[in-house]
């Protein structure tokens, strides 16, 4: 009995041994399979946000042109708007658009200090200035994102390291989320931010290297990834979408792969092709899901967009 | 046994773990994250993962995490609008070189660092561990040193100092007025002076224009120079801008068929020009590592020189005498440089400062016209030519021309070359080439600078005066017919030319047909039936040589005139009768409906066939229908008067024995 007694921590002890030695070489994980179907090129300069709008329509941040392009379903070029400027429809330097249901198209136009609304053929709509508060930096307004359910627009002041919420539709601002650090409701640069199914909202907290979800009350729900360049963690997060399952998609630009999570900060998976291999992009920033499974990356450095099809099954790799 | 088994057990398992705890400990990196992650987050390569655990992730690869803290692509993954919004600036051109290994011009401090491979990083020029001293307050970009007054800039491009003495712009010199386009675009100018001139007043590190990242552009399609007209306002001449047409070398044109542009200069440089191929200042100039140190320019201005790289139509004024350099002459450029100094070319041209068309370099004489001023200002008494006078010219000038100068060059009143223009001296001269050489000399070669020199002697007379070419290979052609014969000049025909046996166009002894051949009496008395005649120049010109004395001796008419030559009656007939292009000469020379009927009237010395527009074919004696005489000259002339009866007359005028003895045949058999 002794001896019984004395063996089993012995085999403890070696499992325990085994696993410390393998740990680090075996990486079990799930490859969500994407095929490609096109690219867009239009004389894109460095190009860094996405949005689906009405009948599949796609439009492209195209920030240093000061510009956004709108290609149909299909990827075919239909129009452009937006020059430099400051006037109503000009640009400088936006980082981020978003779209509503019925097909408004919102950017943020950072260095003007404001959103920017628009029709879907284009045609400007209506300015909302993003203020700082006082004593802070100009504002910095990288992304927009709208949850209609909740009559909120959320907007992502970048250098303030803030969540500003506005009513719909008066857009006017309610609350601001978040000040600079790295606990719990603080930011470090966030940057792009979207609204899952749920109204939770996602913001991509760059230097922090994680998204925080918040309800739409503001309260922190909590965080998705950490620090580290393994699966499940980011060194630069940058893009974000959810897909109409709930699943979170966030795409890393320096190690250029595109991670799936689901509604409770779990990784899911990563974007790869159909064979299974792990799909790398150069720099991959805003990324898109619309409801028809398609997965769009803008591929900043690389000037275009790459348009996927999610295929339903999962591939395991050991 | 069991116990041995046990320890055997626990053994194993420490040795097997041993090897993780010992690397830990070997690297003895931070073990707090959060600190580790504050570096790592650019130092990609100290990632735990990589830096400890030597391994690769499915989504980060061991191998691809070297050298990378410096990389655009690191620097891109914060500046892309996720902290700084510098995407521009890092991504698109202009942009300072990054990945490239420098140039052997480049001098890189040790504490710059390079990749791997040599190549420049983002982090050869910036870190964010270097804080900022308190010197430099004008950027905060990082930068790896202060960056007092583009010092930054100098640690690196040490061989762009120095100077012109070094081939290069100047620096730290202050300008009077900053222009306010460079401020505008980006430009800065230094502390030390006032509007002191540095590196960063022409360049800037990120943006800008073109591969040299300038404040304002050098070869943009509509405003090629405006950098360097900023401060250099008043060098250039710009066509189209009438505030800046001076008479300096155009730029903003692009270059006819006269000048070739090389592809590239002596330096293996490739030849800038505007985006569109138009002459842009960097054509000729270059503002670091200049071949030519005085003037920046990219060829030796002193030698044979950067302007005839372009303008080789004009290279053969290279060792003439009017290539200043040979003769050593102490006249200076207008820009105080010695002729040996200044090139071939400045002591005519000042490129930037001429004081009239063609960049003339020499005040023109202010009582010449520019039709020949440009000779004037140095071919003139007191002037450093006056001992190359040349003699009183005979020729029409400042006139439209009369004849087809068949591509000679005319020149209107501000002494531009036009197709409606006037004669100049520069109609027949051609002062960049000494052709036809006369002589060679310590001073260079001599010659007489004609146009179409090379084509011989009378080439350029033929050009403009193609039907008195026919003069060749006829009696009246001296170099068949007295070869021994010296003109006004006293050249011989070898020595003056087809034309100037009888025409001098400097020299000549009556300004009348620029004669240069003897000149005659109005009635020699070798005529049988002296016509006496109000004088008339124009038969003391034939009596010159057709006289008894005269080359022409053996062919003086027994008869001089048409009688009644000069009388009113004949002007009157030809006047109001004939209505036809008949010479009648006036006693100046000029032909004149109420002119009078001397030689030319019936002879055109210029035409041996009257009928046949072609040159001689040597010294035969003359027919009815040769003899230099007029075509259809009975039809035309005599039988309006006289009736067919003046054929007989025609036949006997001059010399009547002599064709009744040779029996020729009447050409005109329907009127005889």
């Amino acid at each position: 009995m002794r001896s019984r007694a004395a063996t089993l921590p012995a085999v403890l002890l070696i499992v325990a041994g085994l696993i410390a030695v393998l740990h680090g070489t075996l990486h079990a994980y799930t490859v969500y399979p994407a095929k490609h179907l096109y690219d867009i090129t239009k004389d894109f300069l460095q190009p860094s946000d996405i949005t689906i709008g009405k009948d599949h329509q796609i439009y492209v941040l195209d920030g240093v042109n000061n510009c956004v392009k709108c290609f149909d379903a299909q990827g075919r070029y239909l129009f452009a708007f937006g020059v430099k400027g400051t006037q109503k429809g000009e640009f400088n330097s936006p980082l981020g658009i978003a779209s509503d249901k019925a097909g408004r198209i919102y950017v943020a136009d950072t260095q003007n200090h404001r959103v920017q609304i628009f029709t879907p053929g284009g045609e400007w709509l209506q300015s909302v200035d993003v203020v700082s508060a006082k004593g802070e930096k100009p504002s910095d307004p990288t992304d927009v994102a709208i949850d209609e359910s909740k009559q909120q627009m959320y907007v992502v002041d970048n250098d303030n390291h803030h969540v500003l919420v506005f009513s719909l539709p008066g857009y006017k601002q309610i609350a601001s989320w978040a000040t600079e650090g790295d606990q719990r409701n603080q930011l470090q640069y966030p940057f792009f931010i979207a609204v899952g199914i749920d109204s939770s909202v996602f913001v991509v907290d760059v230097i922090n290297t994680r998204v925080q979800v918040y309800k739409p009350t503001g309260d922190v729900v909590g965080t998705i990834g950490g620090w580290g360049v393994d699966l499940g963690q980011f060194y630069r997060p940058k893009g974000i979408c959810i897909d109409p399952d709930n699943q979170i998609f966030v795409s890393d630009s320096y190690l250029g792969a595109i991670q799936v999570f689901n509604r409770y900060g779990n990784l899911k998976g990563v974007i790869g092709d159909e064979k299974g291999d792990v799909l790398k992009w150069k720099t991959p920033v805003g990324i898109a899901v619309d409801d028809r499974g398609r997965l769009y990356v803008v591929d900043m450095i690389a000037n275009q967009v790459n348009v996927y099809e999610l295929i339903g099954k999962k591939i395991n790799k050991p | 046994m069991l116990r041995i088994a046990y320890y055997l057990l626990m053994l194993l398992s420490i040795l097997i773990c041993t090897p993780c705890a010992a690397t830990e400990q070997s690297v003895n990196v931070p073990r707090e994250s959060d600190t580790a992650k504050k570096c790592a987050i650019c130092h990609y390569r100290w990632v735990y993962t990589f830096f400890v655990e030597h391994k690769s992730t499915p989504i980060a690869r061991l191998e691809e995490s070297k050298d990378t803290v410096g990389e655009t692509k690191m620097c891109l993954s914060c500046h892309d609008g996720s902290v700084r919004d510098s995407r521009n600036k890092i991504c698109n051109t202009p942009s300072h070189k990054s990945g490239v290994i420098p140039s052997d011009r480049v001098t890189i401090p040790p504490n710059f660092p390079l990749s791997d491979k040599g190549a420049l990083l983002c982090s050869t020029c910036h870190t964010p561990h270097s804080g900022l001293t308190a010197g430099e307050s004008l950027v905060t970009t990082f930068k790896r040193e202060p960056n007092i007054n583009s010092s930054f800039c100098i640690r690196c491009h040490t061989k762009n100092l120095g100077g012109l003495a070094q081939g290069n712009h100047p620096l730290n010199v202050s300008v009077d007025h900053p222009p306010e386009a460079i401020i505008k675009a980006g430009g800065r100018f230094g502390t030390d002076k006032p509007n002191e001139v540095i590196c960063e007043t022409c360049h800037m590190a990120h943006g800008g224009a073109g591969d040299k990242r300038l404040v304002l552009p050098v070869r943009d399609s509509h405003a090629q120079s405006i950098l360097c007209e900023a401060c250099h306002t008043k060098k250039p001449k710009k066509p189209n801008d009438p505030e800046t047409n001076r008479y300096a070398h155009p730029v903003d044109i692009r270059p006819d068929s006269s000048v070739q542009i090389p592809e590239a200069w002596s330096s293996g440089e490739k030849v800038v020009l505007s985006v569109q191929g138009e002459l842009v200042c960097f054509t000729c100039h270059r503002t670091h590592n200049a071949a030519d140190k005085d003037f920046l320019l990219n060829e030796q201005a002193g030698e044979d020189g950067l302007c005839v790289r372009c303008h080789k139509n004009q290279s053969k004024v290279l060792q003439s005498t009017h290539d200043l350099r040979l003769s050593q002459h102490p006249q200076k450029s207008p820009i105080d440089v010695p002729s040996a100094r200044s090139g071939p070319c400045g002591t005519c041209h000042a490129v930037h400062t001429g004081k009239a068309p063609f960049m003339w370099a020499r005040q023109l004489p202010s009582a010449a016209t520019c039709f020949e001023g440009y000779c004037k200002s140095c071919h003139a008494p007191g002037q450093c030519a006056e001992k190359a006078v040349p003699r009183n010219s005979a020729h029409p000038a400042a006139k439209a021309a009369s004849v087809n100068t068949a591509g000679l060059p005319l020149f209107n009143d501000s002494c531009e070359e036009s197709s409606q223009g006037k004669v100049a001296c520069m109609t027949c001269h051609n002062v960049h080439n000494p052709s036809p050489v006369t002589a060679v000399t310590e001073t260079g070669k001599k010659g007489q600078y004609l146009r179409l020199g090379e084509g011989g002697q009378g080439a350029l007379c033929q050009s403009c005066h193609a039907d008195q070419n026919f003069i060749k290979g006829t009696p009246h052609d001296m170099s068949i017919a007295s070869p021994g014969y010296r003109n006004a000049l006293g050249k011989a025909p070898a020595q003056s030319g087809l034309c100037g046996s009888c025409h001098l166009v400097h020299g000549a002894i009556l300004k009348e047909y620029m004669w240069g051949a003897p000149v005659g009496t109005d009635v020699p008395k070798e005529w049988l039936k002296a016509e006496k005649p109000s004088r008339n120049i124009m038969v003391s010109l034939c009596t010159g040589c057709h006289e008894k004395e005269g080359i022409g001796a053996k062919h003086v008419p027994r008869f001089g005139l048409h009688p009644g030559a000069f009388y009113s009656r004949v002007s009157e007939i030809a006047n109001k009768r004939l209505k036809l292009n008949i010479c009648l000469f006036t006693p100046s020379g000029g032909t004149s409906p109420m002119g009078g009927i001397v030689c030319s009237t019936c002879h055109n010395p210029h035409q041996w066939d009257g009928k046949k527009k072609e040159r001689g074919t040597g010294l035969a004696e003359g027919t009815i229908t040769t003899s230099f005489l007029r075509p259809d000259l009975p039809q035309l002339f005599c039988t309006i008067c006289h009736g067919t009866e003046a054929m007989f007359k025609y036949l006997y005028f001059h010399n009547r024995p002599a064709r009744v003895e040779k029996k020729e045949q009447f050409p005109f058999g329907d009127l005889q």
